[in-house]
């Protein structure tokens, strides 16, 4: 909206207004400028830290720069803010009460009536009193740090190639020497690798396990089938072998002793009452004990293997001799002449030493009851006529080390096409656990309930109730 | 038209500038009687040269009736009360007909006016009274005419309501519907005083000199001031502050999240218009000849707070009119 300049009291406020103008349209080129500016000066730090002359960006730069400053001055000019637009803002820094773009605004409309007069007036001495250079004052832009950074920046960068040259490339070469970074990194690369070898050590150990038990399979062709075998000693033998393979390794990865070992590093597990058909057992325990005795300085992992290699090697014996362990499962419990009770015995606690040494203990009697069998702790083997049940209850100073050695698996259950999984469950017998449908007591007598009534749908009814809405 | 408006605005140049001379002489007489209350005098004031209405709401005892009492005098105005109660019919305040004998012995019908033919009407208690009555004020507010028995009356020129009502005691008591809030140009919530201010209201009226109030303001001077009032220039930028502010009352257009969270129902376009008389007269008041963002600014409660409908989520949360528009033009930009 141009102002004429006809009236002589109009002079004074196109100039105040290109004043104004000058001045915004300054401050716009300023900031344009200076994001050019900061967008060149970043390029040029890339390029002075990758490249081996400087001067090829440095030239580069400049002359965008002074074409960047060309640029956004012609575009600040033409995206300048109109006369009104101006007026509003002056009028907004001098508190001008808007008249100064009323009058603007009003300033073409021909024969004016006596009050737009009025307004004119009072715009043109309200105007005298505004000082347009002091409120619009040509000023560095915001942020203007950011520039000053990037310079600084800059100029360090170039003080860097001019002695060291390109500073990415030499960056690169010390990190790859650096010692820090080697340092930094190293805990990492040893966790990794002690995880990798405790890896290995266990697959080494299943395998060697998988091993001996083919091979004892193998020693023995004459053994019977599983079907036929009397109800007992062999497959309870085998089971007590798995059982304590577990303990063993449990104890391993514990790294605490056995239970067949003595706190002092005697040798606790040897029993006198060994029975005729665990004496292979109880001889490679008694060799193994005196061994471990006589190096007295074995480390409790390797304890821990050594009395797992005796109890394979027990279970094995004991899987020779089920047909002869058939009758011994059928006598009394307090006999204590079964391979269980070698078992048992092999793996009995030293605190007990003399119960051992009876091949009596309490456990061992318990796990021979056949009448009624307690799947008490170390003894479930015993049992010949009842099945097997995985001991749940673990040492708790152990559970955090437990490997589980035993899994479930459904062999007996055919596994179908994709899709089809075999159920056990018959059409109609399965049981879902329902809620309890019977109705709540709810506390809604006499009034009671209102508490539970949110406050604020409380408010809401006060009000409503009490015509306060207006 | 456009030359009947150029004489009317040229002719009352001699005026121009005594409008807040005069407008100022009011305040000094309302002063003698009433004690503070400068918003609320201001408020009336500029109400009676938009030429619009007034609601005072406040507790008892603030002086509200005084203010309006006292205002009449000093305007030099045809001033009459009504005590709004709820047995109250519209023919108790509009007037009803009446059969006349004549000298001769005939019997005719003449309408006797009510109290609502004045200029200055102080509707006490508005909302103690049914609906109905309530209602009977609507055409005479809005058209300045009362219609009864198929007879339309003109209302004598200024008409002015000041109605009060009190914000607490709610029971038995009847909240004036929206169409007859819109018609309110502004409501001005009376304040209670000041310290100093309550010291010089027990001066006042517990002695034995009476104050007198003159007048100095004709029902004709402000019938020209009000002519003159509608030549001050609005520039578009304000206009367009004022349209964005009323436009952003209305939770519809979603544009503002305050109202569409907390407002049911917006401004009316009547709010538009009080934004722009209001800051008219309130420009003229401060000696500027146009109307400013400041003026607008300075009017929208006033202006709008009755003609915004809080929804359930303003009550519970305790929200008021006046905080919700704060806030809804603190995120117009102007």
């Amino acid at each position: 909206m141009p102002i004429a300049h006809s009236d002589p009291r109009q002079i004074g406020l196109a100039e105040a207004i290109g004043e104004v103008r000058k001045r915004v349209v300054a401050n716009r080129w300023l900031g344009l400028w200076v994001v050019c500016c900061n967008c060149v000066i970043a390029a040029l730090l890339v390029a002075v830290a990758l490249m081996r002359s400087m001067r090829g960006p440095l030239i580069a730069a400049l002359a965008v720069v002074i074409l960047a400053a060309v640029e956004t001055a012609i575009a600040a000019w033409y995206t300048k803010p109109s006369t009104y637009r101006l007026a509003q803002r002056l009028d907004h820094e001098s508190r001008s009460g808007d008249r100064i773009s009323t009058a603007v605004y009003f300033w073409t409309v021909a024969n004016p009536d006596e009050l737009l007069r009025r307004q004119r007036t009072d715009a043109l001495e309200h105007l005298a009193n505004v000082r347009p250079r002091e409120l619009f004052p040509v000023q560095a832009p915001p942020k203007m740090w950011r520039t000053g950074a990037l310079i600084a920046a800059l100029a360090a960068l170039c003080a860097f190639h001019s002695v060291y040259g390109p500073a990415i490339p030499r960056l690169a070469e010390k990190a790859a020497r650096s010692r820090t970074l080697a340092t930094v990194f190293s805990p990492v690369t040893r966790a990794v690798e002690f995880a990798r070898a405790e890896k290995k050590e266990l697959a080494d150990l299943v395998a060697g396990n998988d091993r001996d038990k083919q091979a004892s399979e193998t020693q023995k062709p004459g053994q019977l089938p599983a079907a036929d075998k009397p109800a007992g000693s062999a497959q309870a033998t085998a089971n007590a072998a798995k059982l304590d393979l577990t303990q063993a390794q449990q104890m391993a990865n514990a790294g605490m002793p056995s239970q067949g070992q003595a706190p002092n590093g005697a040798v606790p597990n040897q029993q006198a009452g060994t029975p005729a058909n665990s004496q292979n057992a109880s001889a490679t325990d008694q060799q193994s004990a005196q061994s471990a005795a006589g190096q007295g300085q074995q480390s409790l992992g390797q304890k821990a293997l050594q009395a797992l290699q005796n109890l394979m090697n027990s279970a094995l014996s004991g899987q020779q001799n089920s047909g002869q362990s058939a009758s011994s499962a059928q006598q009394p419990p307090n006999v204590g002449t079964t391979s269980m009770q070698a078992m048992a015995g092999a793996s009995q606690i030293a605190s007990v030493p003399n119960q051992a040494a009876q091949g009596q203990t309490s456990n061992s009697q318990g796990s021979q009851n056949q009448t009624t069998p307690t799947p008490g702790k170390h003894t479930g083997a015993g049992n010949g006529t009842s099945p097997w049940q995985p001991r749940d209850a673990v040492d708790p100073q152990l559970a955090g080390n437990v490997a589980k050695q035993h899994v479930e698996l459904q062999t007996t259950g055919f596994r179908g096409p994709p899709g089809k999984e075999r159920s056990d469950v018959a059409p109609g017998t399965a049981q879902i656990p329902l809620q309890d449908l019977s109705p709540q007591r709810v506390r809604t007598v006499n009034g009671a309930g209102q508490d539970s009534v949110p406050a604020r749908y409380r408010q809401y009814v006060q009000n409503y109730f009490q015509h306060s809405g207006k | 038209m456009g030359l009947e408006m150029k004489k009317t605005a040229i002719s009352a140049v001699p005026e121009i500038e005594s409008v807040a001379e005069t407008v100022s002489l009011v305040r000094a007489e309302i002063s003698k009687a009433i004690v503070g209350q400068n918003e609320i005098v201001d408020g009336v004031l500029i109400a009676i040269l938009a030429g619009g209405h007034v609601l005072l709401e406040g507790v008892p005892g603030l002086g509200k009736t005084m203010l309006v009492r006292t205002l009449a005098q000093t305007l030099a105005l045809k001033y009459s009360r009504i005590q709004f109660t709820p047995d109250l019919m519209p023919a108790d305040v509009i007037g009803t007909t009446v059969i006349h004998e004549n000298g001769d012995g005939a019997k005719t019908l003449r309408f006797q006016p009510g109290p609502l033919f004045s200029n200055l009407l102080l509707a006490d208690e508005i909302n103690r009274t049914t609906p109905k009555t309530q209602s009977a004020l609507l055409e005479a507010m809005q058209e300045k005419q009362v219609t009864v028995g198929g007879v339309t009356h003109l209302l004598d020129e200024p008409f002015l309501v000041i109605a009060t009502q009190n914000p607490l005691e709610m029971e038995g008591t009847y909240p004036l519907p929206e169409a007859q809030l819109d018609r309110f140009l502004f409501k001005l919530r009376v304040p209670f005083p000041q310290r100093s201010e309550l010291h010089d209201i027990l001066d006042r009226t517990t002695q034995k000199a009476e104050v007198s109030v003159n007048a100095v303001l004709t029902g004709a001077q402000i019938m020209e001031m009000r002519r003159i009032v509608r030549s001050v220039p609005v520039a578009p930028h304000v206009q367009d502050y004022v349209v964005q502010l009323v436009m952003a009352t209305h939770p519809e257009n979603g544009a503002n999240s305050v109202a569409a969270k907390y407002i049911r129902y917006g401004s009316s376009p009547r709010g538009a218009q009080t934004l722009i008389l209001g800051g008219k007269v309130r420009a003229l008041l401060e000696g500027r000849y146009n109307v400013s963002i400041d003026d607008v600014r300075a009017l929208l409660l006033s202006s709008l707070r009755h003609r915004i409908i809080l929804n359930f989520e303003a009550h519970a949360d305790g929200r008021t009119p006046d905080d919700l528009l704060e806030e809804i033009a603190t995120r117009v930009k102007n």
